[in-house]
């Protein structure tokens, strides 16, 4: 057979054509399939929920728990996760040192899990940390801090933001004080005292006496200095308090009323409110020369300034138009044009720290609401609705707002409100509250 | 002359045989390639049967893992803490005790609540709820099944080796578990405009082999850096993906996570 | 308007106390403190301790001083009231003040601040500022009727030291308001 073939081969060009071209034409096909085909698919549903995260408490005796159940209670108030219960955790006694069993974790659907170990080495604290992605099955940070004992909750603090950051893209807000004016007295006797406390409402302590009015305080940029208003029965003074050195000097005096002080970003300026036979304006004053310059001419009420974060800008609130509204102006004063367009009164405006919204007290149909809008004044969004809200403060990350809420006969409480409007919660500083200011992130 | 073409003839049919072999196997080349390419999405649609409460926790085999050896890792110290705020006032005020943050848990609207989560994971009732035998808690879980099937609750079961509508039906089933363990971040801003595509390989069994990728599409920020964990995590979350056909075990799998859909709703 | 401490001035203040307490004794009860006539300008009882307005109207033994703060508070008025959001003087508040113009003109060495006050209606900048303008209406009012400016300080409390503690229309209307406190240079 053989040979009949290759002299097939031989006798017939044609047939050995074909044959090779059908080899080639095989060859290029088998050649040019992929090796391996790529699946497409999409997915345009989630499940949106608080991130499941757990949170046990740390080794290192009550110390290690302490700092752990601080750690998931600012994780919780965030309302971006939502910490598991201790009770239903499987492996137990797990420390910094040792590779997390994530089967364990991954039976209660913990997405992420934060352990860690305190240790007293000279007198100080060592505290070990880290961060692991619980269904990838890596660790994300490992930090280690070292502080004195009585910081402990700074510790827990510092790490609640480390893990926010790195699970959220965004900063964190958990290593940060608030200063407020704690009220007690009766509504017609009232005792208002300046006060500062953590964020999650622990160590408060009293900045003042009592003796006078204490109105509007704000943080400086570096947040070591306050400023605030303090009212007397014949005067009105504006301070700035230095909180390391408790040194406190006046602004100076003036004709007037003075009020509504606010840092600008750097820290060099103020800008307060200065009423003249009635009629209140804008001015600036320049810290390191302690020269004022009057930025508003009109005889309306201008007051309630505030910085926009490059120092650039004013926002303020203006009644020149018949009632009160929002202006944006120069720094200088020029240029004020009005960006609120809503119906109703907008005061108190403040601009974020990451300069993406302005916040502000709207009151229309009987009702108080904290609201934001875009420095444009588009996209105006109402936040909370009560019988009374004022005065929002932003947290240094931009993302959530505090501010004060009172019932109708009742003491005024501190309260905070996402800028979603979703996640409103009273804040846990249990006495009466208002006018609270958030400092930066503390360093 | 004749003895010429009858030789021919009789080789003939040995050359015809060779050409048909030849244009079966290239024909066969070319039908198995169109039928890979499915996107789903322009498949039949299949309604989906409620998703059965998350119970499964099978995770991802990796390739060649390397185990993390649990080192120190490289500090950051805190800076020496600054002296708390001194008080100007005489008294100091009495704390008032230690501030319990008042547990008000603040559930957000509920979007597209794939499933309703509980709030505490109950081991007893958890394992009530298994139909297989209890996992047991290892190190390198193996492929072995565990814990009951996911094909309760997926549209169609099929085994069949890959017609179109099955492997179409597989594929929804496949997103809809990822779109189960995906839980992206709406909240931050910038989080709601974040696209994320993640690709992987599909070992025997639906598990994930190796590295999984991920590329963020647009600006590479925290923001969107974290967006991208979260795909990923659900990747892993989600494997192994059984009750695929099994030519798809092998292949390279690329998912893509619209966090601007996810979040609209 | 210079006034030198002449005997002529001495005499004349005496001739006027005398008439005054003459005319005191003639009396069998004291005025009303507040004018009536209008239902908007509410008679606030007095909730506060602030001591110009404390003390029952009725069951006075003796009749105020007068040129004393009690003179001024009972006999006279120390508040006015304004509407929501207003700073302008009300008209039913004219004769008020009118009689404050002219209880200061007689007794001149009285110096006078005008506390300007708001309802709780309102931010707490913004109210401070509305205080203010309202304590200067008044102030305004009475430099046009004749008062010495130099003797009217203003101050405003904006809605920290309301008179009523209520919550309601009520409260509000009474908690808009400007007083006058009598600072010094009365008996």
């Amino acid at each position: 057979m053989t040979r009949t073939r290759v002299r097939a081969q031989a006798r017939n060009p044609l047939a050995a054509f074909l044959f090779i071209l059908l080899s080639a034409i095989t060859l290029i096909a088998a050649l040019a399939q992929p090796a391996r085909a790529e699946i497409e698919v999409n997915v345009n549903r989630g499940d949106v929920q608080p991130l499941p995260i757990a949170v046990p408490a740390f080794g290192g005796g009550q110390v290690g728990a302490d700092i752990s159940g601080v750690i998931s209670a600012n994780l919780q108030r965030s309302g971006l996760f939502r910490p598991l219960d201790p009770a239903s955790f499987v492996e137990k006694g797990l420390t910094a040192n040792v590779q997390p069993r994530f089967a364990d974790w991954k039976t209660i659907n913990a997405q992420a899990l934060v352990n860690g170990q305190v240790t007293v080495e000279g007198g100080k604290l060592r505290v070990d940390f880290r961060l692991w992605d619980v269904f990838a099955e890596q660790q994300l940070l490992g930090l280690q801090f070292t502080a004195s004992p009585e910081s402990w909750r700074k510790v827990a603090h510092k790490i609640s933001d480390a893990v926010y950051e790195r699970l959220t893209g965004e900063k964190g807000y958990f290593d940060t004080r608030v200063v407020f004016v704690a009220e007690s007295g009766s509504r017609l006797n009232p005792v208002k005292r300046l006060a500062i406390m953590d964020q999650d409402g622990a160590n408060p302590s009293y900045l003042t006496s009592g003796d006078s009015i204490v109105m509007t305080p704000r943080f400086s940029s570096n947040s070591q200095e306050v400023t605030y208003m303090s009212l007397r029965p014949d005067s009105s003074t504006i301070y700035i308090l230095n909180l390391e050195t408790a040194r406190r000097e006046s602004l100076g005096t003036f004709p007037g009323m003075v009020f509504a002080p606010r840092f600008s970003p750097d820290g060099g300026r103020v800008v307060f409110s200065v009423e003249r036979a009635g009629n209140s304006d804008l001015y600036v004053m320049n810290l390191s020369s302690r020269t004022s310059t009057r930025l508003t001419t009109d005889p309306a009420i201008d007051t309630s300034g505030s910085f926009s974060p490059d120092g650039g800008r004013i926002v303020f609130n203006s009644d020149r138009s018949g009632s009160p509204q929002l202006y944006v102006m120069g720094a200088d004063g020029s240029g004020a044009r009005r960006i609120s367009s809503g119906s109703g009164r907008y005061t108190t405006p403040v601009w974020s720290p990451t300069g993406e919204f302005i916040a502000f007290t709207k009151q229309t149909g009987g009702e108080f609401h904290i609201g934001v809008m875009r420095p444009d004044g588009s996209d105006e969004r109402l936040l909370t609705s009560s019988y009374l809200d004022e005065g929002p403060t932003w947290a240094p990350n931009g993302r959530v707002l505090m501010f004060s809420r009172e019932t109708p006969g009742g003491a005024p409480k501190l309260w905070s409100v996402d800028v979603t409007g979703r996640i409103l919660q009273p804040m846990p500083y249990p006495g009466a509250g208002s006018d609270p200011a958030w400092s930066p992130l503390l360093n | 002359m004749s003895q010429a073409r009858a030789r021919r003839l009789e080789v003939s049919p040995a050359a015809l045989g060779s050409l048909a072999l030849h244009v079966a196997v290239a024909a066969a080349f070319m039908i198995s390639w169109g039928s890979r390419d499915l996107k789903v999405g322009a498949v039949v649609p299949v309604t989906i049967v409620s998703n059965a409460p998350d119970v499964d926790t099978r995770p991802a085999v990796q390739g060649p893992e390397t185990q993390e050896a649990a080192t120190e890792e490289p500090v950051a110290e805190a800076p020496p803490e600054p002296a708390p705020p001194p008080q100007p006032v005489p008294p100091p005020p009495t704390p008032k005790a230690a501030p319990t943050p008042t547990p008000k848990p603040v559930t957000p609207a509920a979007k597209t609540p794939a499933k309703p989560a509980p709030k505490s994971f109950d081991l007893d009732a958890l394992s009530a709820s298994l139909t297989a035998p209890a996992r047991n808690a290892q190190q390198r879980p193996s492929a072995a099944p565990k814990g009951p099937s996911r094909t309760e609750t997926a549209p169609v079961a099929r085994q069949t080796v890959g017609t179109g509508l099955a492997a179409g039906a597989a594929l929804q089933g496949l997103a809809e578990e990822l779109q189960r363990r995906w839980n992206p971040n709406c909240e931050v801003e910038g989080g709601r405009d974040v696209v994320v595509r993640v690709t992987f390989q599909l070992g025997v069994g639906g598990q994930v082999v190796g590295d999984v990728q991920s590329q963020i599409q647009g600006a590479r920020t925290p923001v969107s850096q974290a967006a991208a964990d979260r795909a990923v995590r659900a990747v892993y979350a989600a494997a192994p993906f059984r009750n695929l056909p099994r030519e798809f075990y092998g292949d390279r799998v690329a998912v893509n996570f619209n966090a601007r859909e996810a979040c609209a709703r | 308007m210079v006034r030198s401490f002449t005997g002529s001035a001495v005499l004349r203040l005496a001739l006027v106390a005398t008439a005054a307490a003459s005319l005191a004794a003639c009396q069998s009860k004291p005025k009303p403190t507040y004018p009536t006539q209008a239902p908007s300008q509410p008679t606030a009882p007095p909730s506060t301790p602030l001591p110009p307005q404390a003390g029952p109207v009725t069951g006075q033994p003796t009749a105020p001083l007068p040129g004393s703060v009690q003179d001024f508070v009972v006999n006279v008025g120390d508040r006015v009231y304004f509407d929501t959001d207003q700073h302008e003087i009300r008209e039913d508040a004219r004769p008020l003040l009118t009689a404050q113009a002219d209880w200061l003109k007689r007794y001149s060495s009285v110096v006078v601040k005008i506390e300007g006050n708001a309802d709780e209606r309102g931010t707490r900048e913004y109210n401070l500022a509305l205080g203010a303008r309202r304590a200067n209406s008044v102030r305004d009012f009475l430099v046009a009727q004749g008062v010495t400016g130099a003797r009217i300080s203003t101050i405003s409390f904006g809605k920290e030291q309301p008179i009523d503690a209520g919550s309601g229309e009520d409260a509000w209307q009474k908690n808009r308001n400007a007083h006058t406190a009598i600072v010094s240079g009365a008996r």
